[in-house]
């Protein structure tokens, strides 16, 4: 091999090396940023007080319920668009995949908009109060969670070949039996990998949220709107703890699918 | 057991049929075909995982051509296998009674026998079917098709996978276990060797359509058209004009070559046709014996070109006439090329009697002659 080949392949190297190396100092300084700001005794003795742990608390049940009625509606509509063909797919697969592209703040503006037309104001009136409610957060929550679901699950059961379930319906099985003995815990790393990224990406929301909770200290306040909240107040050390929060939260939910998504 | 009547699919633009065939109880059948002439759409739609768009599937005297696949009571072993990965070899083998919810004396019986008739003993505890080998991956799948005790076991290339050792060990071994049980096989290949292997009765599919159904004999001593000997004797299948017909024979002449063939009684010859000779009929003559009695045409001067070895088997590439205008492919055995002393550029004699060689008219008509 000639000085010229070698040079090249370790200019390449270096390249790959020197763009990592930059994107992870990157994130890594953001992360420490945040501690060098304020830190880590008064940020973290913040958490303990009752209205922070109130909007940690609130925050983990909303994403929870969100990620819940997310997975419920996209397991079925993914395995729909996986597995079977019918006129206009394309479409819905291109609507149901809006909420990724589109921002949080247009979603939430969205259901807003919808909550003043007709149908939207007999919801309100007469079955169920979202607007400016925990249960408006969980509707737009949801929204966001299952179009992240949805691509996520789609993939996974595409990846499991019909062969499987055609067996398994000539050994006995119902088309809805195949799918929960074979196709089902076949596409599990995908299932736990929609859960979770459905679950970061409500807890993680702020634009849909404050758009349809509004910002109601003590009622609609996740975690954050609650640094929003403490930054427009100047209350750095208490917005530097629950950002540490929900740094965590974001660290172990992308390791958790790493894990899994290594699992059978 | 299965009987098909004007089975029609269609998926895309290809069009399935009509097809129809019948394959009597305890027997296995074969259905052969080269990749793409729709065996594997045809098998779907007897196993209902294709809704055909018109005809009748009768399996064991019921009609099902609208039942769903659960409803059939058969099983299946396709070409992947498709083991369920997420469950070990025992709970694969026992997902259809745990589907169907039979008691464990419903089952056991059956399991035990497979477990012990497939050597499976040592494989059960294993808990990823992954780590399984070809053939034990497919003794397994075979054993979760049989312990539900199918009247019909439908099997799409199930050994393809497999090298050559392990494949033919599996073969014969289903065979056994087939003709013990007295289970009907439905089996669906493209390859030649399989079919004859396993075949009772078969038939052979082309473009969509059943060319030819019957015992495997009749298939490559009278292919019934001209596609089916294209698909069966590729080696050895000329244009052939005619020449003259002469105590019951008919002279041919193909690329300078002239070859008698007998007839079929009541044909008429017609101008153009073509004749195809199997490998295993032509001779090779050794010059130090004399000719027996009826070899008194169809003595084929020719030069080896060279000879093929294919492992378990060998064939001699022969060109024929003045100027070597046709190459035959002859069976030949390692003991005969050894006793022989056969080497390329060789003269040998070939010979074939007229009534294996296969005659059939241009246009592929289903009338033919052998």
């Amino acid at each position: 091999m000639d000085g010229g080949q070698t040079l090249k392949r370790g200019l390449f190297r270096a390249l790959l090396v020197a763009a990592t190396g930059l994107a992870v100092t990157v994130m890594a300084g953001l992360l420490l940023s945040q501690v060098a700001y304020a830190g880590l005794e008064k940020p973290l003795a913040s958490l303990l007080r009752p209205e922070v742990f109130h909007a940690l608390f609130l925050s983990c049940i909303l994403a929870t319920a969100a990620a819940v009625i997310a997975l419920a509606l996209a397991i079925p509509s993914a395995y729909l668009l996986a597995r079977r063909a019918f006129p206009g797919r394309i479409l819905v697969d291109t609507l149901l995949d809006l909420p990724v592209v589109l921002s949080p703040l247009a979603v939430g503006f969205s259901l807003l908009l919808f909550f003043r037309t007709a149908p939207g104001s007999f919801i309100e009136t007469h079955l169920m109060r979202f607007v400016f409610e925990p249960a408006g957060i969980v509707l737009a929550q949801a929204i966001l969670a299952y179009a992240v679901a949805v691509r996520v699950l789609k993939t996974a059961f595409e990846e499991v070949e019909p062969r499987y379930e055609q067996v398994a319906r000539l050994m006995g099985c119902t088309p809805f039996m195949a799918f929960r003995k074979v196709t089902l815990p076949m596409a599990r790393p995908g299932v736990v990998a929609a859960a979770v990224l459905g679950w970061g990406r409500a807890v993680g929301d702020f634009g849909a949220t404050v758009m349809v909770g509004g910002a109601v200290a003590g009622k609609t306040e996740t975690v954050p709107v609650a640094i929003y909240l403490r930054l427009a107040s100047v209350d750095i050390a208490q917005a530097v703890g629950l950002m540490l929060v929900l740094t965590a939260a974001a660290l172990a939910v992308l390791l958790l699918v790493r894990l899994t998504g290594r699992a059978p | 057991m299965i009987r098909v009547e004007a089975l029609s699919a269609r998926v895309g633009t290809f069009r399935l049929g009509p097809a129809s065939l019948s394959v009597p109880a305890g027997s296995s059948f074969v259905l052969l075909g080269p990749t793409g002439a729709g065996k594997t759409l045809f098998l779907e739609c007897l196993l209902g995982l294709h809704r055909p768009s018109g005809g009748r599937i009768v399996l064991d005297g019921v009609d099902v051509t609208d039942a769903p696949p659960e409803g059939r009571s058969v099983a299946y072993l396709p070409q992947d296998l498709a083991l369920f990965p997420h469950l070990s070899v025992r709970d694969n083998i026992l997902f259809g009674p745990s589907i169907r919810r039979w008691p464990r004396e419903r089952w056991q019986g059956p399991f035990d026998a497979l477990v012990e008739r497939l050597q499976l003993a040592p494989l059960l505890a294993r808990r990823d079917v992954r780590t399984l080998s070809g053939g034990e991956r497919q003794r397994v799948a075979l054993a979760r098709a049989l312990v539900l005790r199918p009247k019909v076991l439908f099997l799409d290339e199930p050994f393809s996978s497999l090298d050559a050792l392990a494949r033919r060990s599996l073969q014969l071994s289903i065979l056994d276990l087939q003709r013990e049980a007295g289970l009907t096989f439905f089996l669906v290949t493209h390859d030649h060797e399989e079919a004859f292997i396993m075949a009772d009765a078969m038939a052979v599919m082309l473009r969509g359509r059943i060319e030819q159904e019957g015992p495997p004999e009749a298939f490559t001593a009278n292919p019934a058209s001209l596609m089916v000997a294209r698909f069966l004797l590729v080696q050895n299948l000329f244009p052939a004009f005619f020449v003259r017909e002469s105590e019951g024979l008919w002279f041919l002449e193909a690329g300078g070559v002239v070859v008698a063939a007998k007839p079929k009684p009541g044909l008429s010859p017609r101008p153009s046709m073509h004749i195809g000779i199997r490998p295993e009929a032509l001779v090779v003559l050794r010059r130090d014996r004399p000719l027996a009695p009826w070899m008194t045409c169809n003595l084929l001067e020719g030069r080896v070109e060279r000879i093929l070895n294919l492992g378990n088997r060998r064939y001699a590439r022969v060109s024929v006439g003045d100027r070597g205008s046709i190459s035959l492919e002859v069976a030949v055995t390692q003991h005969l090329v050894q006793d022989l002393s056969l080497r390329e550029g060789d003269a040998i004699t070939l010979h074939v009697r007229p009534e294996s060689v296969w005659v059939h008219w241009e246009n592929g008509d289903s009338e033919g002659a052998s």
